[in-house]
């Protein structure tokens, strides 16, 4: 037997949680043959969704698992959202009911409850951390822990969270449930200017920049509001929507508010190239290893929206010393909140003046970043397993 | 599109943000920039500028860019009490060359809510000015406009009244060589229309005016066709219609001057032109920037062109 495959087999046995032929599990599984480690089990989310104990049960003891995004596919949603029924109902919160998840998975771009998909998320990956409790010395691992995956979903404790870490935040309203306290809360605080995000939402999906001022105001988002029978539906676009009357945004604000609203300050990010930039930094055990800057014409900068992937090496070049040591100590201060998580993938904006900085989103899954690899050739995937190597 | 950078550059200085309790940045190497910035250590502008002017060197200070005027969490405010803070401080600014006011991105607000004020006591508060760029149109005034030093003059606007047109129009600047106007389109307040421009086409003012851009203006194909029997471009080498909502017809009106070909330089980045409208313009053997064509909204029937810069 050869020195390698001895290091294989004391590998503890490998699993990803994670869609079947997911960009995600894809790259992961490059990633493992690269390093000479045979493929991870992959444990599919639609297995999970079908009998989430069973499915757990498969995972034998001392095993490494690594939880990945459910992703977007629709019939994953859906499972999700069936899971998320039974806690939303409980909470008396807003959701769909089964006939409603059927009809409204399948419609392009139709806004889902994301709360009610985090309930699912939280249903379904409990059989996992109850699989990983059961007693026993031979423990099994979960990358990220579910309380981290939980932690990041949810923005409203997230952003407490931060705040208690001392990370940089912007300021937050909370518990606003309407236009109506949302506009009085920006003048009692006074926040002209915010982004309304939903408190569980993901890529952007129900986000709204709101700007206010005695002329006016004015709202750029990703949803787009079709009148029908049933009331507002929303709908997520690509194209951004503006509004700028009153009374439609604050039917926007009022339609949303059902599905839990965090409200922050709107941070003015720093302009590069003559776009709105922040960042995207990836920690993996602790340390900032890529930076990646996102290039946006819009106030709304995720790259599916159009803004362009460039590296942060301009921006940082034109900060200082001190400024780049403090976003590297921020990221490093994230990472320390989130003990459960191997790799993070951290929103922050640079405020326009280049001194202060601002953690916008934490990411459980921030590690799908398409072509990017470092100086040695090593993309998120490689760094992180080597990452495990070493730790274990 | 929208304002989405700070100011890099002011008259060939490169431009460096003055910090609360930093020494000023050597004023005779840099413009200096004062701006109240978004959780910043100076919440009223009145604070900024006195810590700005005990600073040592003040009085060597060649450009300066001013920012944002209000404090962030009040949202906009005007800009008059600023005006009036500099203007009682001009006195050891005498050396001052540049001015921008009004270095503001669309992170921090909308270019059509800057909220300017009467600025005409700058002309004499200054009178070593060679360039003064202001951003922001709305309440905007420049009074009576006389000034024997200065060679550039932008004014950039989502929509800028008719009546600062006017006062342009007007102005008795002699240096002049670049005159640069962003009209901007009526919805933010831009109400001129062509025959606001008669005191500035007619060529009878500015005599030493090299570039004339009448940039962002929602009439584009007017505004052309009143400058291609202007007297003023007869005068100018430099023609820059860029960020508007130039088409064919404005491209044709241009074409169709015999003066025209005396340009050097035409911009008409950010247009409507046609292939062949552009092969119009390049036919005249000068250099044309025809970068960044739009495509036309078309709604029933109807077609829409938005210029660059608007909300």
């Amino acid at each position: 037997m050869t020195v390698r495959h001895q290091l294989i087999n004391r590998q503890p046995a490998a699993f990803i949680i994670g869609v079947a032929g997911d960009a995600r599990v894809v790259g992961f599984q490059s990633a493992r043959a690269r390093a000479g480690l045979s493929p991870a089990v992959v444990l599919d989310y639609r297995d999970l969704i079908a009998d989430p104990e069973r499915a757990a049960a498969q995972i034998p003891a001392s095993a490494r698992v690594r939880i990945d995004s459910p992703g977007r596919e629709t019939q994953v949603l859906a499972g999700l959202l069936m899971h998320g029924i039974e806690q939303s109902a409980r909470l008396n919160l807003h959701h769909l009911s089964r006939g409603e998840i059927e009809r409204q998975v399948g419609e392009r771009g139709r806004l889902l409850p994301p709360r009610q998909l985090f309930f699912g998320v939280e249903h379904v990956l409990g059989a996992l951390s109850r699989r990983a409790q059961e007693p026993g010395t031979r423990r099994i691992q979960l990358l990220p822990d579910v309380a981290t995956i939980l932690l990041a979903f949810d923005k409203a404790a997230c952003h407490r969270h931060l705040l208690a870490h001392d990370v940089p935040l912007p300021a937050a309203l909370p518990n606003i449930g309407s236009f109506d306290a949302l506009y009085s809360a920006m003048q009692a605080k006074r926040m002209p200017r915010v982004f309304v995000k939903l408190q569980h939402g993901s890529a952007a999906a129900g986000t709204v920049a709101l700007a206010t001022s005695r002329l006016g105001m004015r709202a750029v988002t990703t949803v787009e509001m079709v009148s029908g029978a049933d009331g507002v539906r929303l709908y997520n676009t690509r194209a951004l929507c503006h509004y700028s009357s009153p009374g439609e945004i604050a039917r926007l604000i009022d339609a949303l508010a059902p599905y839990g609203l965090q409200v922050e300050a709107w941070v003015p990010k720093v302009g590069v190239d003559g776009q709105i930039a922040d960042l995207r930094i990836l920690v993996v055990a602790g340390e900032p290893v890529f930076r990646l800057l996102r290039k946006s014409r819009q106030p709304i900068t995720n790259l599916h929206l159009g803004a362009e992937r460039a590296d942060a090496g301009a921006l940082l070049a034109q900060m200082s010393a001190k400024a780049v040591a403090a976003l590297d100590d921020t990221c490093r201060r994230v990472a320390g909140a989130f003990p459960g998580a191997l790799h993070l993938g951290i929103d922050v904006a640079v405020a326009s003046g280049l001194t202060r900085h601002y953690v916008l989103e934490v990411n459980a899954f921030g590690d799908l970043l398409k072509g990017v690899a470092n100086s040695q050739g090593l993309d998120a995937y490689d760094v992180e397993l080597r990452a495990i190597e070493w730790a274990a | 599109m929208t304002i989405n950078e700070n100011l890099a550059k002011l008259h060939g200085y490169d431009v460096v943000d003055f910090e609360a309790g930093e020494p000023l940045p050597d004023p005779t190497q840099n413009a200096v920039r004062l701006t109240l910035r978004f959780d910043g250590p100076f919440s009223e502008f009145s604070d900024l500028w006195a810590e700005f002017m005990n600073s040592t060197g003040v009085e060597r200070t060649q450009a300066l860019v001013i920012g944002n005027w209000g404090n962030p969490d009040d949202g906009p405010t005007s800009s008059e009490p600023a005006v009036a803070l500099m203007v009682a401080s001009a006195d050891r600014l005498a050396d001052l060359r540049a001015l921008f006011f009004g270095d503001v991105t669309s992170e921090e607000n909308e270019i059509s809510w800057i909220e300017q004020s009467d600025l005409s006591a700058f002309w004499g508060a200054f009178p070593n000015l060679e360039e003064l760029g202001i951003r922001g149109g709305n309440h905007l005034q420049l009074g009576g406009i006389r000034h024997a030093k200065l060679q550039t003059l932008k004014v950039e606007a989502g929509g800028l009244p008719r009546a600062v047109v006017h006062e342009i129009g007007a102005a008795d600047l002699p240096a002049l060589e670049h005159l640069e106007i962003w009209l901007g389109t009526e919805n933010y307040g831009g109400d001129s229309g062509p025959q606001d421009l008669a005191g500035i086409l007619d060529g009878t003012r500015f005599p030493k005016l090299v570039t004339l851009a009448l940039r962002n203006c929602a009439w584009a194909d007017d505004l052309a066709a009143a400058i291609a029997t202007a007297p003023i471009l007869g005068r100018i080498r430099r023609l820059d219609l860029s960020m508007g909502t130039l088409g064919d017809a404005g491209v044709d009106a241009l074409v169709a001057s015999p003066a025209v070909h005396r340009l050097q330089h035409i911009n008409i980045e950010h247009h409507y032109v046609s292939d062949d409208g552009v092969a119009k313009l390049t036919a005249l053997g000068i250099d044309v920037n025809a970068e960044d064509r739009q495509q036309a909204d078309s709604d029933n029937g109807q077609e829409h062109r938005y210029i660059a810069v608007s909300e």
